[in-house]
């Protein structure tokens, strides 16, 4: 979406849109193309469909020599809007939050009340006077729309969101409606039928034989370490430049975080310095698949078989979607983990994750160890964790599972736009390389930058929120401080002193794009 | 007689019905005081009840795929139609619900 206004299509501009009426139809019609070619959100109130479909239907019954034919073809009219302009969300009992004052009509104060509820920048497309003259809502005639080309209702310099959540669920509302609605009906909160569904439909996408959902990425981490059986005395390889978890659940699995160095310009991994590290205690390696891009990990697993086959479990909290070498990020080495933490590449609205695998011991143990060590009801065979992923959020991962496509190939353009933009800019900032046998789908678009609490509160002052993803290695984190281990990681500790993350969704538009290059030229 | 008629909408609408002997003139003139008149309820009302000239021909889909999914769908029925006011609407929706119910 490149317009960040939400037209509300009143009912008397569809019907005049469907039936060509009046001189100025064509204008709602080309309001509804731009919509359909996703150029700007396009709503209706689920109230209004009845009355198009009536007013359709006996104006054709007039002209038609059937009485079947003007339903059936009011009908096919009335698919096509629905399936162009997305609902509001309309409970029904709206009248009680409506004002009373005499003269108003109810139909246009829901759909007002509605478009104000919900939508952050509404414009109601109508020719009824009642929207055009009131306050507190915008409105106008398509006319007039088009001919002014939306300028007199752009935000001005409206803060741009760091993840927009809210846009991509405007874009998905009533999939996540219904999604949601099938499992207050059913009621199976835990272990739903959402939660096999999802498993399936993430299995297929990620080609990997088993996914098992698990209340977050933390908790697959451990549910993974655990079905391989270390603890004590064991050692863990992993990246020092990460967020807490990694380091946390091998800590708590009773292991030992043992630290390899990152490549400096892509912050993942550096295979190369992985050999060294490994001991006769290490029992799993752990790369991190930072920002959406996954780490060497032909060279990590091919270094793994040659000690032993070793375990390699990729952290892919941020970079579900994913590919290297054409395969999916989670399918990569013995156990993917991922995350649907809300503001991961597929997040759902809380907590959620889950580990891949093609080994079905794995898979069988990664099972019984989400629900408590059970092999069967109430019968415990291993020590295990109440780490089930709720229905609920599988449902919302489900609805998102429907645009992910082609919210992964919004991330990977505006990726390319990002570094174009920022290169032909000439801001004094340093970019992630992202190699060519992999892509990366930005959970962050990262950049490096010298002075940047400097720029982060500049960028703040004119709307523009940034992030630091991480100020500081896990080594030389208070509680898993290792200073030998921070000594051999120096680039760790570069990268945590430089990097900051830019605002990054797939419906980040042109323009922010453009906002936030602009100051960046103008504060780096 | 008289008939009552109340005004609503922008519509006369008869309290009771009156029926009227074949070849009874039914077009009646109703007078009302331009002081109680309120202006149109429509945008561009004035322009668009005065489009008659141009109706009845396809609407022309030319870059527009919208238009051409409800020519298709229309079919012999895709024409301009000249403009209607909302409550010419609201009459038109009476009419339906009328129907629906005496269809039940």
């Amino acid at each position: 979406m490149s317009i960040p206004i939400q037209l509300v299509f009143d009912t008397n501009i569809l019907v005049d849109c469907l039936l060509a009426r009046g001189p100025y139809y064509a204008y709602g019609v080309q309001l509804l193309d731009k919509v359909a070619a996703r150029h700007i959100e396009g709503w209706y109130a689920p109230h209004s469909i009845t009355t198009v479909y009536y007013l359709a239907e006996r104006t054709l019954a007039r002209e038609a020599r059937n009485r079947a034919q003007s339903e059936t073809t009011a009908r096919e009219l009335v698919k096509v809007l629905v399936t162009t302009l997305k609902p509001l969300p309309q409970i029904g009992d709206e009248i009680l939050h409506l004002s009373s004052e005499p003269g108003n009509d109810y139909e246009d104060e829901v759909i007002s009340y509605l478009a104000s509820s919900y939508l952050p920048n509404a414009l109601i497309v109508t020719r009824d006077k009642w929207f055009l003259q009131r306050d507190g809502i915008q409105a106008a005639h398509p006319k007039e729309i088009i001919e002014s080309e939306f300028k007199p209702w752009l935000p001005a310099n409206a803060r741009v969101e760091f993840i927009d959540l809210a846009a991509q669920q405007r874009q998905i509302l009533p999939a996540i409606q219904r999604k949601i609605q099938r499992v207050l009906g059913h009621g199976q909160y835990i272990m739903g039928p959402e939660v096999a569904e999802m498993e399936q439909k993430l299995a297929a996408y990620t080609g990997a034989r088993h996914c098992i959902s698990c209340a977050s990425g933390t908790e697959a981490l451990l549910i993974s370490l655990m079905a391989l059986g270390i603890g004590p005395g064991d050692e863990v390889i992993t990246s020092p430049f990460t967020f807490a978890a990694t380091a946390e659940m091998i800590v708590l699995a009773g292991a030992k975080p043992v630290y390899v160095d990152i490549e400096r310009d892509t912050c993942l991994m550096d295979a190369a310095q992985l050999e060294a590290k490994i001991t006769a205690r290490t029992k799993a390696i752990m790369p991190v698949s930072l920002y959406g891009q996954v780490a060497d990990m032909n060279a990590i697993n091919a270094i793994a078989a040659r000690h032993g086959n070793i375990p390699v479990i990729e952290d892919a909290a941020q970079s579900f979607g994913a590919s290297y070498n054409g395969r999916k990020s989670c399918n990569l080495s013995t156990i993917g983990c991922t995350s649907f933490f809300p503001s991961k590449p597929l997040g759902c609205y809380g907590d959620g994750g889950a580990v891949f695998t093609n080994d079905d011991m794995l898979a069988k143990a990664m099972r019984e160890i989400r629900v408590h060590g059970q092999e069967r009801r109430y019968y415990h065979t291993r020590i295990g964790v109440g780490g089930r992923m709720d229905t609920i959020q599988c449902a919302i991962v489900l609805a998102k599972l429907e645009r992910f496509d082609w919210e992964i190939g919004r991330r990977l353009m505006l990726g390319d736009q990002y570094r174009e933009q920022i290169t032909g800019s000439g801001a004094r900032l340093g970019l992630l390389a992202v190699r060519p046998d992999r892509n990366c789908v930005w959970a962050q678009y990262t950049v490096f930058v010298e002075h940047r609490e400097a720029v982060q509160k500049a960028l703040l002052a004119q709307g523009i929120p940034t992030a630091v993803h991480y100020p500081l290695s896990l080594n030389r984190q208070p509680v898993y401080r290792d200073d030998d281990s921070a000594a051999e990681t120096p680039n760790s500790h570069w990268a945590a002193q430089r990097v900051m993350s830019l605002p990054m969704s797939a419906d980040l538009t042109g323009e922010q794009m453009a906002r936030v290059v602009a100051a960046l030229k103008l504060e780096s | 007689m008289q008939a009552e008629i109340i005004l609503e909408h922008g519509q006369a609408k008869l309290v009771t019905a009156v029926y009227l002997k074949p070849g009874a003139p039914s077009k009646m003139i109703l007078n009302i005081k331009d002081e109680d008149l309120e202006p149109s309820r429509d945008w561009y009302v004035e322009r668009h009840t005065a489009t008659s000239t141009n109706v009845d021909s396809a609407p022309e889909a030319n870059r527009s795929p919208m238009q051409e999914r409800f020519n298709q769908i229309l079919g012999p029925m895709a024409k301009r139609r000249p403009g209607v006011s909302i409550g010419d609407d609201h009459q038109t929706l009476m009419e339906a619900y009328e129907q629906r119910l005496d269809n039940k």
